[in-house]
């Protein structure tokens, strides 16, 4: 009799670790079921990024070859100009409030943008909107680069400056 | 009793199993084709702008200037990756008073993903460059 009870209690035993392993197998599967779902779930975001930077090519290629409205010269050469220091077509107060009106019309939902220009001492830097700061390196920010090119007519022979522009798109709110 | 317990668990373990990994493909499969989407719009954009519809001068396409009477000659399907896409384009400028060109091209599907994606452009017209807005919107044909 005692023998009988014994077996019976063995058989319980086993019979409830077999649940417990089968409990953890569930587990196991969650934590499986968590790790697919999340599989190459930034696929997305990278593809949306990688519009992001298109948007920040194309915003520096329309600044380079746009017209400053009531001129002939383009926001980028415009600038430029006013970096170099050279007599100036385009007066600096009416490029700034003209750049920030551009700047405002394309910046995307929830992104600042900044430009800037510098050629040896002396730089211009504009930022949309007027009271962000400079991104931060944390910053979420997509950046495109180049240099603008301008001929300086002189007595005897042309002079060719340069100045380094960079646009940059970045993160603004967080 | 615990036996038919233990096999009614061992079952469920297999059915859920099976259905997070039919769910998990289901949702990987939607990203690709998302991103692919996303991705898609981007190239269909790029081809217009350097290509499709940039102004010609001489012989030469100015990239990144494009000229509105080359939106009669586009056909608004394309091939890309071996998929066929369908997409639409619109124009806007003059923020003070914006001016709206278009939609040009069919309209998207109702209940089909569509992308959408607005770039700066330039566009030349009188003579003149002006800054502008292109509205592209792509969808799987």
């Amino acid at each position: 009799m005692a023998g009988l009870r014994s077996l019976r209690s063995s058989r319980d035993e086993r019979g409830v670790s077999d649940v417990l392993s089968l409990a953890f197998m569930f587990l196991l599967v969650i934590l499986a079921g968590v790790l697919l779902h999340s599989y190459r779930f930034g696929t997305i975001s990278s593809a949306s990024d990688r519009q992001l930077q298109l948007k920040t090519e194309y915003l520096y290629r329309t600044l380079e070859l746009s017209q400053v409205e009531n001129y002939s010269l383009s926001y980028l050469g415009a600038l430029a100009e006013n970096v170099i220091g050279v007599e100036q077509v385009v007066p600096g107060d009416y490029l700034r409030s003209s750049l920030g009106d551009v700047l405002e019309y394309f910046s995307p939902q929830g992104y600042g943008v900044m430009v800037e220009l510098a050629n040896e001492n002396s730089s211009w830097v504009q930022i949309y909107p007027d009271d962000s700061e400079k991104p931060s390196f944390e910053t979420e920010k997509f950046t495109f680069s180049g240099k603008v090119t301008i001929i300086i007519a002189g007595a005897d022979e042309n002079r060719v400056a340069q100045a380094n522009a960079s646009l940059t798109l970045f993160e603004v709110g967080r | 009793m615990i036996r038919i317990f233990k096999a009614v668990l061992a079952i469920m373990l297999v059915v859920v199993f099976i259905a997070l990994l039919v769910s998990a493909y289901s949702q990987y499969q939607t990203m690709l084709s998302t991103a692919g989407l996303v991705d898609t719009t981007s190239t269909i954009t790029n081809d217009l702008v350097l290509n499709k519809m940039a102004r010609e001068e001489g012989f030469r396409a100015q990239e990144y200037v494009l000229d509105l009477d080359k939106v009669s000659s586009i056909d608004f399907s394309e091939e890309v990756g071996g998929d066929n896409f369908s997409f639409q384009i619109k124009f806007s400028y003059n923020p003070d008073s914006e001016i709206v060109l278009g939609p040009y091209g069919p309209s998207p599907p109702e209940g089909k993903p569509v992308s959408a994606i607005s770039v700066p452009v330039t566009l030349y017209e009188n003579g003149r460059l002006n800054y502008a807005k292109m509205e592209v919107k792509v969808w799987r044909v």
